[in-house]
């Protein structure tokens, strides 16, 4: 049985990449982007998901709305398992996931009009007749905070900031429940992250929508998730409350990514203890083995080397994390 | 210090396009003393690049020219110097290091090769002590087994790797200034710490003096003694980091400031947005830049372009209506 509470519950899901080489083109090897991931997305939160380039995290947001199919588990959306259905199954439920993606420059169609960027989606759904998809276009454009007026201008017409409400719109056509945000404020000026942020949160309380933010931007995650889940090569490292993981983080990787990084206040920047990670992140096509984050941890014991530790709360915190030796 | 090693007076870069004069660069005048790091901060399109190539005179041109201005650093005015005196200031007493490490090195040969060329030129050593001095570079950055990765090539080095190749090169000369365009932008927050902090024991070590482009705030409040912020090709506010994050003067640094989240903001509240778009540097109107955007702008902010003058102790804004 699924939590009825949560929107979404992921187990196990795996989603490896094939390595092909050699004589017959065969797979000799995997990138292991997801490896093992347990999760509850609640209705009405929004989940933040953090990690640095290659962790894993653009992967597992686009193997939830089975844009790409994981390799194992489970993914229950309302209760439905979506890995068990057939694509046309799916295809009805995407309806209501949607997803906002990073770059507003390559998400949209230059040869489409707003119009028809907005719109595409009400029409492959079947939404009505094309004065009743005109209207909704326009009642999109209107909650994004843009004038109905556009519709016939092209992407290229628009701003960066002005480009991304397009695309919260074209999200928004088919009144999603969840929606993958994929860094959506990370091509953006500050100035413009702002607006954005701001429409995202009004919209959240309009149509009570459920997020998955993902970004490495650990203040903008602070300041708009519910819940954060802190991913490290494939794996969850720590998860729990907003306020528990950036006021009491448990994993090692979590405290070294908080205190590297930046924050806009001269005073907290200089006084702070700054924890430098040595080396880079490994490959996840040779993850070490146990712990994946033992190479670069100044706590890894023999232990480490050997077990993975599962993600589970621990007597040192409120929330959920994978490690040995959690606190600070 | 009675002369200021590099000295930027009235600088004006624009661009020659099809659709009109592009005033990138507008009047922009700074300083930076010896050993001290400034931060000049802005949003895409502001100016802050086109200002650090034109100081070492890497723009493109056509489209882009200095038609205005004295980039004086030692008392020489680069804008006078001929090829010869460029090429022997560029990479030896100033350096600069940009965002993205591969515009900037070589794929074809081994990174040993690339920084033994600077040495060689700058420092006249021969090919062994320029090995060395290549090693030595690479310990100093941080590269584990140096000696061994002097042979290969940048692609099999990882993104923050090429990023502390690129900084050995560049500091290998021992260069008076370092020009460091979005240096870390590119790279994960981990990684970046440890180029900002490696940046930083650098500059203390050899009295390096840095101009750090960025328009990270938080790498700005950690990493620079002072600050100037452009809006539209020109400055609009200059002070201490301390003072700009307390008392910024100017309302677009204001709104830069609430614009980003910050340890103290109520989680999930209204951020304050700055509404509208940076203007078109074409055909700006009379007047402020930042006026049709601003909160405060009066009926003078659009007719007369307010000067950059001294708000308080050490801090300067182009505003009529400061604080």
């Amino acid at each position: 049985m699924t939590d009825s509470n949560a929107l979404l519950e992921l187990r196990g899901v795996k989603v490896h990449f094939p390595i092909r080489g050699g004589l017959m083109n065969r797979t000799v090897a995997s990138v292991k982007a997801v490896d093992g991931v347990d999760l509850k997305i609640m209705r009405g939160e929004t989940l933040g998901l953090v990690g640095e380039s290659g962790c894993g995290k653009s992967t597992l947001g686009r193997a939830i709305l089975q844009l790409i199919k994981p390799t194992a588990g489970s993914v229950f959306f309302e209760g439905e398992d979506l890995m068990t259905m057939s694509d046309e199954e799916v295809r009805k439920r995407r309806a209501n996931m949607q997803m906002i993606f990073q770059d507003p420059f390559s998400s949209l169609d230059p040869r489409f009009t707003v119009g028809r960027v907005i719109g595409e989606p009400l029409e492959n759904y079947e939404y009505g007749s094309p004065k009743e998809v005109d209207e909704r276009v326009r009642y999109l454009l209107r909650t994004v905070g843009m004038s109905p007026n556009v519709l016939n201008r092209y992407a290229h017409e628009f701003s960066g900031g002005q480009r991304q409400r397009i695309g919260v719109a074209r999200a928004l056509a088919l009144n999603p429940k969840f929606i993958v945000a994929d860094e959506p404020t990370s091509a953006l000026d500050v100035s413009i992250q702002a607006q954005v942020l701001n429409l995202m949160g009004e919209l959240q309380k309009e149509f009570n929508l459920t997020y998955l933010f993902v970004a490495h931007n650990l203040s903008a995650i602070k300041h708009v998730s519910t819940r954060v889940a802190v991913m490290y090569l494939g794996h969850i490292a720590e998860l729990g409350k907003a306020e528990d993981i950036y006021g009491n983080p448990q994993h090692p990787y979590t405290i070294a990514l908080l205190s590297a990084s930046p924050f806009p206040d001269p005073q907290m920047e200089q006084t702070r203890k700054r924890i430098i990670l040595t080396g880079d992140v490994p490959s996840p096509v040779n993850p070490p083995s146990g712990c994946p984050f033992h190479p670069r941890c100044w706590k890894a014991q023999a232990i480490c080397r050997e077990v993975y530790p599962t993600l589970e709360k621990k007597s040192s915190g409120a929330q959920e994390v994978a490690c040995h030796f959690p606190g600070a | 210090m009675a002369e200021k090693l590099l000295d930027v007076q009235h600088l004006r870069t624009h661009f020659f396009t099809r659709a009109g004069v592009v005033k990138a660069v507008e009047d922009v005048s700074f300083y930076i003393d010896e050993g001290e790091t400034l931060g000049l901060v802005g949003e895409s399109g502001c100016g802050k690049s086109v200002t650090s190539l034109s100081i070492l005179r890497l723009l493109e041109s056509p489209p882009g020219k200095i038609v205005g201005g004295k980039v004086l650093f030692q008392g020489e005015d680069i804008l006078e110097m001929n090829r010869e005196e460029l090429n022997a200031l560029r990479g030896g007493r100033a350096a600069m290091i940009f965002q993205d490490p591969m515009t900037s090195l070589n794929p074809v040969y081994p990174i040993g090769y690339q920084i033994a060329e600077a040495v060689k030129a700058h420092l006249k050593l021969d090919d062994k002590a320029a090995m060395n001095r290549a090693v030595e570079m690479l310990d100093r950055v941080r590269i584990p087994e140096a000696r061994r990765r002097l042979n290969h090539y940048p692609h099999e080095f990882s993104g923050g790797m090429r990023q502390r190749v690129m900084i050995a090169i560049a500091l290998s000369c021992n260069p008076q200034l370092l020009i460091a365009d979005e240096p870390t932008t590119a790279l994960d927050v981990t990684i970046q710490a440890q180029v900002l902090d490696l940046m930083k024991g650098l500059a203390q070590e050899f009295r390096t003096a840095t101009l750090l482009i960025t328009h990270d705030l938080g790498v700005v409040a950690g990493s620079c003694d002072r600050v100037n912020v452009m809006y539209a090709g020109r400055i609009v506010e200059a002070a201490p980091t301390t003072t700009l994050f307390a008392k910024p003067a100017h309302p677009y640094t204001q709104a830069l400031l609430a614009a980003v989240p910050r340890s103290d903001t109520p989680k999930g509240s209204r951020l304050a947005a700055i509404g509208g778009q940076p203007p078109n540097l074409i055909n700006l109107a009379p007047g402020c830049p930042f006026a049709p955007r601003c909160p405060k702008a009066q009926a003078r902010c659009r007719a007369e372009l307010p000067p950059l003058e001294t708000v308080g102790p050490n801090q300067q804004a182009a505003c009529f209506y400061p604080y």
